[in-house]
């Protein structure tokens, strides 16, 4: 796919006519710059790959009077090049990402992607990301993702939460050891909450009592952001938490159940110290149910 | 962070740091501003869409939801508001305060002042969409944020804006203690559509877009579809106004023009009406304004529409076909069952059908008072009576025609007029039925209209015509009721007919029945083809008796030729022949025959006793005819001359008396009677044909006199002249005429008697075959067994089931909990 650049762009027909296009400038009719690159694309592509570029450009606005027309757009370069390169060729290419992390890259690409509604390429690097979180072979890399999820897409859609949030779950002890990922945590009493959630829904795989799932997009997490009253909890739920004595059904039931409910009220330390008795517990859960 | 400084550069744009949300604000809502001013040209989508996407991001799209929707509400409030509240000029604030608005200003006043108002708040309500369609765009990712986050009861921020329309301009008033704009609105509307009515013009398109306002707002941010602002705010004041107007007009109407121009009127308003909906208002609404222009126009005013001067009845009385056409669209558009003029229609038809009827009495009727009080001398009474009854076939005749023209004119009326509606045939059908069987008379005189037909009427016309006549004639028969009666006078008539060769044809005459086969099925022609069917025998058996006296070889040219129709006694009604007042017995006195008649009748009776033995022939001399030779010495300018007379048998015995006399030999009344044995009555009136009317005067009677009376003396007249060959005695009272009161009693209680034994016939054999019936049952079934014949008397169904009990056909089951009876086998 990537050799066929060719003046002779007929050979492959309109998809290779397209991309010899965005290489030649060939009657573009706009140019984008950003960062000081520009680009020269054309309207009726932009039209129809994104309604905002679409909105942009047919509107009463400046962008669509203005006869010889540059926007500058304030985007991330890297990710706004993958966005052009997607509406020409239809493709993810994290080429663009250079020496970074490609698995930040397809949070930016994701994040640029949803900005300008461009659904085909949010799906595409939501898919990326999820392949890549699979196998990581980085930490570090993980949680920088991490970071990037939380601070630059959009807070209420979860698409990219629900693809890490196994991950998470999955390396939670080792991940617990590391400073940088507590950081993470910390900061992001939303993924908290559904690491928990999580937590509660492995120990029975039909629980007597469904307990409201905390979505991340439900106004909860308003409170729980704006939360600073301290909890305690009842002495059986906090046994339970460290991880001591037997628990019977209905304890493990109340512990659930505490921690969906009055979770959202945490404090800082106690997520954490709630959420390594967690992996302690999952851990003994685990060793129970083998046995 | 683990990324490098450079790339840290180039994701500005990503992890901003934290938005000052009143800054970003502040931008937008300059920028709103600047779009509501229509400047958006100045503005850069890219700026806003990021400024609107980093506020979102930041987690306050809510909020920013919240300061558009008060932003919108400033502007609408101040800025719009304001401009519109200032075109509501006096002419309006009069038109929608009071209810004297109409007057108080003048029309030029109010249509200038109306359009200019609705002008400024067409045009504030689509700025205002142009403006809410730019703000949406450039809010588009927080539109789609909220996707996620709202609890969905919240519209989206252009409903919002457009509930906020709603609520900051409709809802609000002019000024403290003023009316609503949207009941300004309203009012103004509809002055306008009434200039339109009163003929004046308006800016139809300026309306439009204001109801397309109305239609695209609704009560509630819930936007249910019933609770589109047009139809509470607009549509039920539309309705009851037009109501008032036409409830208004319709009466003016009434009282002022004829039912033709009202009926042109009310449908051009129906049309106007719908036409405003399209180009005005709402096709939505087509339907209802419909409903009620035809409730105030024609379901409340059909009534005294039908019943006015210029009515219905003016419209058939003078053949206002488009008119009557008129009316019957009106109705039907609100009535399938055209009720009303259903109704008018049958009273008018019953009305002229009443009047036929009595035409028919009066014309009957009245002769025989003028009669009775006249009693100078029998023989002018005499031909009084003949005279009416000669009138009474007259208005049969008349009656069957003016019926049938009744019919005919109502049928076309209804073809051209009513749309060839089935509701309408049908009333007409029985309304033409009633008027039939209300008349006593009618199967007798429909009987002789077709026994005329038979007789004349057909005789210069084509095949195609008789068929038609004869049609028609069925066509009478098909609404009567009494058919048992109508056969018996179809009889009566017939048998005349064909024994006194009256028939034009007798093919015809076999079409009839075959037509009356199809029309009333075979039972009831069953006997009318027996009468055809004695007719060809009889000639069969003429042929046969002739060729049997040759064989015989007894060759004589003197020999007397007879013609014999043979008939069954129960199938002709020979009673038909007699006249009032004369019994059978009397009618059967044995005549003496001179010798060579005497012959071949008892020649006859031998050869028919050997084809058809233990059979009784009686003769009826009453009915027989006879051709002669007569040869008068001064027929022809006083040269003999030989003629051909036909007369009955009376006649012929009479003549043939005097063939062995001298010219100046008289027979008196009474030798002739003893004679020929002939009853006094058939003599006297043969005697008159033969010595009294002018051209058959053979006899000559002494003293002169119209009259017959006993010792009158009669000569053979050798005087007589004629250039005529054949001459015809004419037999008075012949023909077929309407019967006289004493014969009509007669044929009534042969015709009870008949029905009797058809009841009781249909009664055992429908107790035959259910063995027990309770008695309701048992008439009901009676009832339809026979409604093909005639409609019995409930009565006389009982009378005939107690005969029947007391014949032990039947009997009464005692204990049973309803009168039953049971079938005793």
């Amino acid at each position: 796919m990537d050799g066929i650049t060719s003046s002779n762009s007929r050979v492959g027909g309109l998809f290779n006519g397209l991309k010899d296009l965005l290489t030649s400038g060939r009657h573009s009719d706009l140019t984008i710059t950003c960062s000081g690159e520009s680009f020269k694309v054309h309207k009726v592509l932009l039209d129809a790959a994104s309604p905002v570029f679409s909105k942009m450009l047919s509107g009463p606005f400046r962008e669509a009077v203005e006869v010889h027309g540059i926007i500058e757009l304030h985007d991330d370069l890297d990710a706004l090049q993958a966005l052009i390169a997607h509406i020409y060729h239809d493709n993810y290419d994290d080429s663009f990402a250079g020496e970074g992390s490609t698995m930040c890259f397809a949070v930016r690409v994701y994040a640029i992607a949803d900005k300008y509604e461009v659904t085909k390429l949010q799906s595409l690097a939501a898919d990326k990301l999820k392949s890549l979180s699979k196998k990581p072979k980085d930490h570090p890399e993980f949680i920088a993702a991490l970071n990037l999820i939380n601070g630059c897409t959009n807070p209420n859609d979860s698409t990219l939460d629900d693809i890490v949030l196994p991950q998470i779950k999955k390396n939670l002890t080792t991940l617990l050891q590391l400073d940088d990922f507590k950081e993470h945590v910390l900061d992001n009493r939303a993924l908290n909450l559904e690491l928990l959630s999580m937590l509660g829904e492995k120990e029975s795989p039909k629980p007597t009592i469904e307990p409201p799932r905390a979505q991340p997009n439900q106004p909860s997490t308003y409170s729980l952001a704006n939360s600073t009253s301290v909890n305690t909890y009842p002495t059986p739920v906090l046994q339970i938490m460290s991880g001591a004595g037997e628990h019977k059904p209905v304890e493990r039931k109340a512990l659930r159940v505490a921690r969906l409910v009055k979770d959202t009220r945490l404090e800082r330390t106690e997520t954490l110290s709630i959420l390594q008795a967690g992996a302690t517990y999952e851990r003994w859960y685990t060793d129970v149910q083998g046995a | 962070m683990v990324l490098p400084r450079r790339k840290a550069n180039r994701m500005q744009g990503l992890n901003v740091p934290d938005v000052d949300f009143e800054t970003t604000w502040g931008v937008l809502e300059k920028a709103f501003l600047e779009i509501h001013t229509k400047n958006a040209s100045a503005l850069s989508f890219e700026e806003l869409y990021r400024n609107a996407y980093k506020i979102v991001l930041k987690k306050k799209g809510e909020e920013l939801y919240h300061k558009v929707a008060d932003f919108e509400a400033r502007w609408l409030s101040s800025e719009v508001r304001t401009k519109i509240v200032a075109t509501i000029t006096p002419p309006l604030q009069l038109l929608t305060e009071g209810n004297g608005g109409r007057l108080l200003s003048s029309t030029a006043e109010r249509r200038t002042a109306g359009e200019n108002f609705l002008r400024t708040l067409k045009q504030s309500w689509e700025d205002h969409g142009v403006c809410m369609g730019m703000l949406t765009d450039v809010l588009m990712y927080m539109v789609k944020d909220r996707v996620y986050c709202t609890d969905h009861r919240q519209p989206s921020i252009f409903a919002k804006a457009m509930g906020l329309f709603r609520d900051q301009i409709l809802r609000s008033f002019d000024r403290p203690n003023g009316t609503m704009l949207a009941e300004c609105l309203t009012k103004v509307i509809l002055d306008q559509i009434q200039m339109d009515r009163d003929g004046e013009k308006i800016d139809q398109h300026l309306i439009k877009a204001n109801v397309y306002m109305l239609e695209g707002l609704y009560q509630s941010d819930q936007e249910v579809e019933e609770e589109k602002l047009y139809l509470k705010m607009f549509e039920p004041y539309f309705l009851e106004t037009s109501a008032a107007f036409y409830r208004e007009e319709g009466e003016r109407l009434l009282k002022e023009s004829d039912a033709g121009t009202y009926c042109k009127e009310a449908k051009r308003r129906i049309d106007e009406e719908s036409d405003r909906c399209r180009s005005t208002i709402s096709e939505a609404t087509t339907s209802k304004i419909q409903r009620v222009v035809e409730d105030e126009l024609i379901r409340h005013k059909m009534k005294g529409l039908i019943e006015m001067d210029s009515g219905v009845q003016y419209m058939i009385d003078n053949d206002k076909l488009y008119e009557l056409g008129l009316v019957f669209e009106l109705e039907a558009r609100v009535d399938p069952r055209k009720g009303e003029l259903t109704k008018a229609i049958v009273k008018i038809v019953q009305d002229m059908g009443l009047a036929i009827n009595r035409t028919a009495e009066v014309t009957s009727a009245a002769p025989p008072t003028a009669a009775a009080q006249d009693d100078a001398g029998e023989e002018k009474q005499k031909a009084g009576a003949a005279r009416q009854i000669n009138q009474q076939t007259v208005a049969a005749l008349k009656w069957v025609e003016d019926v049938l023209a009744l019919k005919e004119r109502f049928d076309s009326i209804w073809k051209v007029a009513f749309n060839s509606d089935q509701t309408i045939s049908t009333a007409l059908t029985r309304s033409i039925a009633d008027v039939i069987n209300a008349f006593g008379r009618s199967s007798e005189y429909i009987s002789l209209f077709i026994d005329e037909n038979m007789k004349k009427g057909i005789r210069d016309k084509t095949e195609i015509e008789v068929d038609a006549t004869l049609e028609q004639a069925i066509m009478t028969l098909r609404y009567l009721q009494d058919k048992d009666i109508f056969e018996t006078y179809y009889k009566k008539h017939l048998c005349k007919r064909l024994l006194l060769k009256k028939s034009q044809s007798i093919d015809v005459e076999k079409q009839m029945i075959s037509k009356m086969k199809m029309e009333l099925g075979n039972s009831f022609t069953l006997k009318l083809e027996a009468m055809f069917k004695d007719m060809t025998l009889s000639e069969d058996l003429t042929g046969g008796y002739r060729a049997h006296v040759t064989r015989l070889g007894q060759a004589d040219a003197k020999r007397v030729e007879l013609s014999i129709n043979v008939l069954t006694s129960m199938t002709w009604p020979l009673e038909a022949f007699r006249g009032a007042g004369e019994d059978e017995r009397e009618g059967r006195s044995n005549l003496i025959f001179p010798g060579s008649i005497e012959r071949i009748k008892t020649g006859f009776e031998r050869f028919y006793a050997e084809k058809y033995s233990g059979r009784k022939l009686t003769w009826q001399t009453n009915m027989g005819d006879a051709d002669m030779k007569a040869t008068f010495p001064k027929s022809r300018n006083g040269r003999p001359m030989t003629h051909d007379i036909n007369c009955s048998t009376y006649g012929m015995l009479i003549l043939l008396l005097f063939n062995d006399l001298r010219a100046d030999q008289p027979l008196s009344l009474e030798e002739i009677q003893t004679k020929t044995n002939i009853r006094e009555s058939d003599l006297k009136r043969n005697l008159q044909s033969l010595a009294v009317a002018p051209k058959t005067r053979f006899l000559v009677k002494e003293p002169m006199s119209r009259e017959i009376k006993a010792g009158d003396k009669f000569y053979y007249n050798d005087n007589f002249s004629s250039k005529i060959i054949k001459i015809k005695v004419g037999v008075v009272s012949a023909g077929n005429k309407v019967e006289g009161d004493k014969e009509r009693k007669e044929t009534e209680k042969k015709n009870n008697d008949s029905r009797g034994f058809a009841i009781e016939a249909a009664v055992v054999r429908i107790m035959k075959q259910r063995k027990d019936l309770s008695h309701a049952q048992l008439i009901t079934e009676t009832l339809t067994v026979l409604s093909s014949q005639f409609k019995p008397d409930v009565n006389m169904i009982k009378k005939r089931i107690e005969s029947l009990i007391e014949r032990e056909y039947l009997e009464r089951i005692e204990d049973a909990p309803v009168p039953s009876y049971k079938y005793l086998a």
